[in-house]
């Protein structure tokens, strides 16, 4: 049977360390769109009550035993769309710096089969957004990292609200090394594999605090890109 | 004349040759390992007790000075060392992060089953 548009399943995922403020506001925020959403709490290793608000709110919770990173917890949310069959994931932040409006604008291109993956770009809407100068270069320097490799201009590569068609997803997977750090290896690999990636504008909460940025994160990061130059 | 720094060594070696005796039987380390490490070990002994030894190796080594030779190979053996166990750190990492992973699916699917996770809730 042919899916159509709408009876398309959106799995939305949303790693979460240690949010429980925030969490349920997230999936409110989620709840009130008017799309076929399932939405999954990644819990990486909280030791507060993440799981019960996000449970409170209406999401289904995973928990990681121990903290993972980012990164890991959307593999396992990969993984659980790759065996619910899900037709396109959504990965949004959990500490309410993601507008969940803006999910919308984000899987709309995949539904209509113009694009594989979306990249919610925070540089797009005209301002710059407020976040520290250093993760703020760093980003640039991620961005023309991933240009020199696969000769696609981004503006955004490390935004944390994508949206993926689950059948890039499915080839990608088997190709993939990295579990904690993985982000730019996904991007770039999906570009290799002639992924059509597109960027949509996004808002960006200013009070939001950001667990990226630090200096281990960087340079895994940056690992993974040398590691796909070398590759 | 024996130096004090001589027993030192020597004593620092015979503590690393018996923890790796320890380390063997109790399943930690392989047949080959013990044996690496007994070899590394061994020759740190052998090396305080008999310093003179190390000209031995000059002309191999293409190296005048004896006290310079035993810096660099020093120095040789712990970059190595270092990359092992960071090559072993990144392994053990690796299947945490599965092992986590893994347990963090099954769970999912109990829950799919209609069998939630007690100890989750407890959170």
């Amino acid at each position: 049977m042919i899916k159509t548009r709408n009876d398309k399943s959106i799995y939305v995922f949303i790693p979460a360390c240690n949010e429980e403020r925030k969490i349920g506001e997230v999936i409110e925020g989620l709840g009130e769109l008017d799309l076929n959403l399932k939405i999954h709490v990644i819990d990486d290793g909280s030791v507060d009550g993440t799981k019960k608000s996000a449970r409170k709110a209406g999401a289904i919770v995973v928990g990681h035993p121990v903290n993972l990173g980012q990164w890991a917890a959307l593999r396992t949310g990969f993984a659980i769309s790759l065996m619910e069959r899900a037709d396109v994931m959504v990965s949004i932040d959990a500490d309410g710096q993601h507008d969940p409006r803006d999910l919308q604008r984000l899987v709309e291109p995949i539904l209509n089969g113009e694009a594989d993956i979306i990249i919610g770009s925070r540089f797009l809407n005209g301002d710059t957004p407020n976040m520290p100068k250093y993760r703020y270069a760093g980003i640039k320097v991620f961005n023309k990292l991933v240009e020199i490799m696969t000769r696609e201009s981004l503006t955004d590569c490390l935004s944390g609200y994508k949206a993926y068609d689950m059948s890039m997803i499915r080839k990608i997977m088997p190709y993939l090394e990295e579990n904690q750090y993985g982000a730019l290896e996904f991007l770039i690999k999906a570009l290799r594999h002639g992924a059509k990636v597109i960027e949509k504008p996004i808002e960006i909460k200013p009070n939001a605090k950001s667990q990226k940025g630090k200096l281990r994160y960087g340079y895994n990061l940056l690992r993974t890109v040398v590691a796909q130059y070398f590759g | 004349m024996i130096r004090g720094i001589q027993v030192l060594g020597a004593l620092i070696g015979v503590y690393l040759i018996l923890q790796t005796v320890v380390q063997w039987k109790r399943g930690n380390y392989g047949a080959k390992k013990t044996a690496l490490w007994l070899s590394l070990w061994t020759l740190v002994l052998v090396l305080f007790a008999f310093p003179s030894l190390t000209t031995l190796a000059l002309p191999f080594l293409v190296m005048e000075n004896a006290i310079l030779m035993v810096l660099v190979v020093g120095l040789v053996v712990a970059y190595v060392i270092a990359y092992e166990t960071y090559q072993q750190a990144t392994k053990t990492e690796r299947k945490l992060t599965e092992l986590a992973q893994n347990i963090a699916l099954h769970n999912y699917l109990e829950q799919a089953r209609g069998n939630p996770d007690d100890k989750d809730e407890e959170r």
